[in-house]
């Protein structure tokens, strides 16, 4: 180090005695650029050999972190734990249709109860929509606290369900809207059905908000639009939704590539598409899109038609007045 | 700021104390944890810092340094994006790994908190959802892939199902003594990295001082045009004001090393107008120029004077965290008197607190 600060220094002092910005000075200045270059190469090493055992140490700590297994005993703990968990929906649904809400869905149960509870309009509360829609006035800033995404949570478990396995569901058995497929994925291991019918909703609400709400970075979008974004993603997959939004934002100046991910340029081009068309018109060319693929899906395939009405609603609740 | 929030969702763990861990355990605890969120917050910044110092340096060496060219002073917090184009470099490799170090540290805390703590699982649950989030959002400010989210909540959820029985309590008591070797290493690493991020400093701080001095230069060179349109002053008053004039340039010039650039004394040629006090005002104008310039220069001595104390409180900080997780890991099994090491860490802690708050703000650094 104390070499190259001297070296530096010497060649420095020679733009003492030359014409600022003249062609000694150039070459001075060349010298000294590809003197840092030198200094910076080295300072990588340094670097680079300095963090060498850092992989083997990481590795080890997270085998130790990973390598915990709880015994049988303790296994059935949380097999009890977990039979709790399906129980306590039931007592509350019970009690919130004593008290006049509307109900949950409830988990362990074949098919999803939803359609067959009264909605909320008809128990004379506001609907869901009008709820979304308390939030997504609020700023930005103040939505992205976890308590905002907790309520959409909320309200996607309201729309999902609990456990459906439909021979023509293409996703096979889902619990809380959270397929086979997506549940190994996050446990990094096979899962079964049985395994996604014991989920517990602490869990789906995990998935829901890692996968689905921050890894996609739903979480950087206009708040305005962040809810059906987030129900979007649980329902399509973050690319084919992400994909949705940037196809609608191409319209904008200028247009929004599509690649399924949220950066910098979707971020803006979803910003300034909220200020020239307003939350509105946004959401609801959201929504139309989504209907269309909806339809789209049908057309493809008759054995999806059955879901087509359920889809349509469920794209239906966000479309705002 | 990000890890603020990451400290206290630590705290919320630690507030509320539960079950039967001694006293001087909980001591440790909240103490060691106190110290490896300063340890986390500062680790960010220099690695922020560093990986920035990266990303300029490749800039100005496509630039092939015929020119100096700008470089605005970015500030700590933000990490400048990758641009796409290239792959990082090994080295920006590296301090993803080292971030990715920090994260499973913390995962590691996390089972020691809950293991020692023994706290209901709702609240676990509640400070690694924080946790999580928190890491994510420090991903978006990034803009980079942040790999160790759902590992962590995945590890979570593990550590919750473990921390509920004493078996398997035992079994996780075991997991943390074993982790304390990969701990030390990590942490090891990191104290081993604080030579590299100072010297890219340094090359930064030089690039800056040259700017300065090249000011400097040009400035002067005006000035002596200035000058060789004149003879000697006669009037005594601007006699006076030329001489005190050229002492301080004479200072300014020896502290930057541009003496030689800067007109001292002044190349007056006879037979011009003479130097009067309108002539002596315009050289002001440049000679203020020159004393701002020699200004920005002290403040970034002052700069690099405390980057050097806080990667030093830094480095203490590291080795001292290193030997509280020793005492904790002591005291799980043993009684241990953990006064003088507590007292230690958090002087350590809040030593390094300060060399922050002086680096952010070097004027206030005598």
């Amino acid at each position: 180090m104390s070499n190259y600060v001297e070296a530096r220094a010497k060649l420095d002092n020679a733009l003492n005695f030359v014409e600022p910005d003249g062609p000694e000075w150039i070459k001075a200045k060349a010298a000294i650029a590809a003197l840092d270059q030198a200094q910076v190469a080295e300072i990588q090493r340094d670097f680079i050999n300095a963090t060498r055992r850092l992989d083997d140490a990481v590795a080890k700590l997270k085998a130790i972190l990973a390598g915990l297994t709880p015994d049988p005993a303790s296994q059935f703990i949380a097999e009890v734990r977990g039979a709790l968990r399906l129980i306590t929906p039931v007592v509350q649904n019970v009690e919130a249709l004593l008290s006049g809400e509307p109900a949950s869905a409830l988990p362990g149960t074949a098919v999803s109860n939803t359609p067959s509870f009264p909605t909320a309009a008809e128990l004379s509360v506001p609907p869901v929509r009008e709820f979304s829609r308390d939030i997504v006035e609020k700023p930005a800033a103040d939505i992205s606290g976890s308590g905002a995404v907790d309520a959409m949570i909320e309200d996607i478990l309201r729309r999902e369900g609990g456990f459906v396995d439909h021979p023509n569901d293409r996703g096979g058995p889902t619990n809380f809207g959270i397929t086979l497929r997506s549940l190994a994925s996050w446990r990094k291991h096979d899962v079964t059905r049985d395994d996604v019918r014991r989920m517990a909703q602490p869990e789906a609400r995990d998935i829901y908000k890692g996968r689905y709400f921050l890894q996609p970075r739903i979480d950087t979008l206009p708040a305005a639009i962040q809810p059906l974004m987030f129900d979007m993603c649980i329902n399509h997959g973050p690319g084919t939704a992400i994909k949705l939004l940037q196809e609608v934002l191409q319209a904008s100046s200028p247009p929004c590539s599509v690649d399924g991910g949220v950066g910098d340029e979707t971020i803006q081009s979803a910003a300034k598409a909220l200020t020239a068309v307003g939350p509105e018109t946004l959401v609801n060319t959201l929504v139309d899109r989504r209907v269309d693929l909806f339809e789209a899906i049908a057309a493809k395939d008759a054995s999806q038609k059955v879901f087509l009405k359920g889809w349509r609603r469920r794209a239906e609740e966000f479309r705002q007045a | 700021m990000g890890f603020m929030r990451v400290a206290w969702a630590a705290l919320l763990i630690l507030s509320a104390m539960g079950c039967a861990v001694t006293p001087q355990t909980k001591q440790s605890l909240s103490s060691y944890t106190l110290a490896m969120a300063q340890v986390e917050q500062s680790a960010d910044m220099f690695l922020t810092d560093f990986s920035n110092g990266l990303k300029v340096q490749a800039e100005l060496s496509s630039l092939g340094g015929a020119a100096t060219p700008p470089k605005p002073d970015y500030p700590h917090t933000l990490q400048l994006p990758d641009d796409g184009s290239t792959p990082p470099s090994p080295a920006e490799e590296r301090v993803r790994q080292t971030r990715q170090a920090l994260a499973v540290v913390h995962a590691y805390n996390q089972a020691l908190v809950a293991l020692a703590e023994g706290r209901p699982e709702s609240e676990i649950r509640q400070g690694l959802l924080g946790l999580g989030a928190e890491l994510q959002t420090l991903a978006g400010v990034a803009g980079v892939a942040f790999p160790p989210f759902a590992p962590f909540v995945g590890i979570g959820t593990q550590i919750i199902q473990l921390a509920q029985d004493a078996a398997n309590r035992k079994q996780l008591e075991q997991a943390v003594l074993k982790g304390r070797d990969p701990v030390h290493e990590i942490l090891k690493t990191l104290a081993q990295q604080a030579p590299a991020m100072y010297d890219l400093s340094v090359v930064g701080t030089l690039q800056a001082q040259d700017r300065l001095r090249d000011e400097t230069r040009r400035t002067a060179s005006a000035m002596k045009g200035l000058v060789a349109r004149s003879s000697p002053p006669t009037d005594p008053g601007v006699t006076s004001r030329v001489a005190a004039d050229q002492a301080v340039l004479d200072a300014i010039g020896r502290k930057t090393n541009t003496l030689a650039a800067m007109p001292v004394p002044y190349a007056y040629i006879a037979g011009r107008p003479t130097y009067d006090a309108a002539t002596d005002r315009q050289t002001q104008i440049f000679i203020r120029s020159i004393v701002v310039s020699a200004q920005k220069y002290d403040e970034l001595i002052a700069k690099q004077n405390a980057y050097h104390a806080m990667l030093l409180q830094y480095v203490e900080l590291l080795k001292r965290t290193g030997e509280a997780l020793d005492e904790l890991a002591r005291s799980l099994t043993a009684p241990v008197d953990l006064h003088a090491e507590v007292f230690n860490l958090l002087r350590t802690a809040f030593s390094l607190r300060d060399a922050m708050a002086a680096y952010r703000h070097p004027a206030a650094v005598s």
